[in-house]
């Protein structure tokens, strides 16, 4: 089988799975709705600045545990049939793939949750979601290497909170940057450079992550 | 290459071109605060006086700096080839590095209250240094949830070898591309000769030398009370 088929196969997997015990995606859910209550319920007047603020906090603090099951529910001789079948590298690239479509998809929910809940601010320009687009492919390559790790350890989905929040740190500061511009306005060819930036973030960390996912594995 | 290592590590020679390190360490100490504490320092716009600061704020990173350079390279020799003494090196070194990054940040918000008014000004470099603190104090707390000293570990070497690449680029590519206080980052010149004239510098590079070799020296002392206590306990003696 090639690379392509293979992580074809393995999605199709994750989202049968999915779909078939949805209690994961529904408690995912609850939580990005009670929050959004909550700032409903904490603020009468939201402006740009603190609305983008309050959507990457919701959005962070989702993905958090959107991610965390995703190495968790395999037993060992499941994982050793995978690594031996499939191998390790295309193993991690289509749990990347997967939690990036499951981040972007809970990313437009928030959205929709905080337009309806808190305030629907308009969104000027298409830089907003190239934003959304970026950081949910860079929450999903840090979060799905820190799952990968904290997955063995025995505190579980603490021990990934605090593992990934110092590297979702400066990712953040570009995001908030980046969207606010978006939503005031800007357009993609004005702030090509932190785009750039982002960009070469991300894959930093994803090369790294792709390096050092087999030797994780090899247990 | 271990046996080799190990060797060298165990001749006489060794031994003694420790002795003369550390000899050159306290010298260069001795050196530095003596002189440091009575030279005349240049004027220099907006930083004045606080310029002092530079020999021990600079060198204390650099410090850390290179402890964390050792900890990676350990970190990849232990993936190619395990060895538990490899292991306790680099948790070691790690901790030594977390010691001497706190005391930089700490004489960093020390010189910016007394230049700019604020204990952390709104300087990318500043929060860059604060989220590589985190990061590596994440990397503490993650050997603490392993219960299997081989899989705690294996994995703390991955871990770590990842953050190491995180502090590369928080540390010297991100402070280039946005504005900031330091030098050498954000539209500011390098140390040239126009902030540190010939009183200051040797001072200063004397010192990044000497706290790179305390650093080193401190980790080693660590290393070896960590490793002899591994071997009392569990008898490992050969």
């Amino acid at each position: 089988m090639t690379t392509i088929l293979k992580i074809a196969y393995l999605l199709s997997n994750e989202f049968k799975l999915e779909w078939r015990g949805k209690a994961a995606i529904n408690s995912i859910l609850l939580y990005i709705v009670s929050i959004t209550y909550i700032l409903h319920v904490s603020f009468n007047n939201v402006e740009a600045n603190l609305w983008n603020a309050l959507f990457w906090i919701v959005i962070t603090f989702s993905s958090v545990n959107a991610v965390a099951k995703s190495f968790m529910g395999m037993s060992e001789g499941n994982r050793l049939y995978y690594y031996s079948i499939i191998g390790p590298e295309v193993f991690f690239v289509s749990k990347i793939i997967y939690n990036f479509l499951l981040l972007f998809v809970l990313a437009i929910i928030t959205k929709v949750a905080m337009m309806i809940f808190v305030e629907d601010i308009p969104i000027k320009s298409d830089l907003f979601w190239l934003s959304v687009l970026l950081g949910c492919i860079g929450y999903s390559f840090i979060m799905t290497m820190i799952s990968a790790i904290a997955a063995k350890a025995k505190s579980g989905s603490s021990l990934m909170a605090i593992l990934s929040f110092p590297i979702i740190i400066p990712m953040l500061m570009f995001l908030l940057d980046v969207s606010i511009k978006g939503i005031l306005g800007s357009s993609i060819s004005e702030t090509s450079q932190d785009l750039l930036v982002m960009s070469g973030l991300n894959l930093l960390i994803f090369s790294a992550g792709y390096l050092l996912f087999p030797y994780l594995w090899r247990d | 290459m271990y046996s080799f290592l190990d060797q060298v590590f165990a001749s006489k020679g060794w031994s003694t071109f420790l002795v003369f390190f550390r000899i050159i360490t306290i010298a260069i100490f001795v050196y530095i605060v003596g002189k440091g504490l009575t030279f005349d320092a240049p004027n220099i716009p907006i930083l004045e006086q606080s310029i002092r600061a530079v020999i021990y704020h600079v060198p204390l990173w650099i410090g850390m700096n290179f402890l964390f350079l050792a900890a990676f390279a350990m970190s990849i020799a232990y993936l190619i080839k395990p060895r538990w003494e490899i292991d306790l090196a680099i948790k070691e070194c790690v901790n030594v590095g977390l010691v001497f990054g706190l005391l930089g940040f700490l004489t960093g918000m020390q010189w910016a209250a007394t230049t700019w008014g604020s204990f952390l000004p709104p300087d990318i470099k500043v929060k860059a240094s604060a989220i590589t603190m985190l990061i590596y104090l994440a990397y503490v707390v993650l050997r603490t949830s392993f219960g299997e000293p081989a899989q705690k570990a294996k994995i703390s070497a991955v871990y770590n070898i990842f953050s190491f690449v995180a502090m590369l680029y928080l540390i010297w590519v991100l402070p280039r591309q946005a504005e900031s206080l330091h030098p050498g980052n954000g539209g500011n010149p390098l140390f040239s000769s126009n902030d540190m004239d010939g009183t200051i510098k040797p001072i200063f590079r004397s010192a990044l030398l000497g706290y790179t070799f305390l650093a080193c020296w401190i980790a080693n002392v660590r290393y070896r009370l960590v490793k002899l206590d591994h071997q009392i306990k569990d008898k490992l003696f050969s």
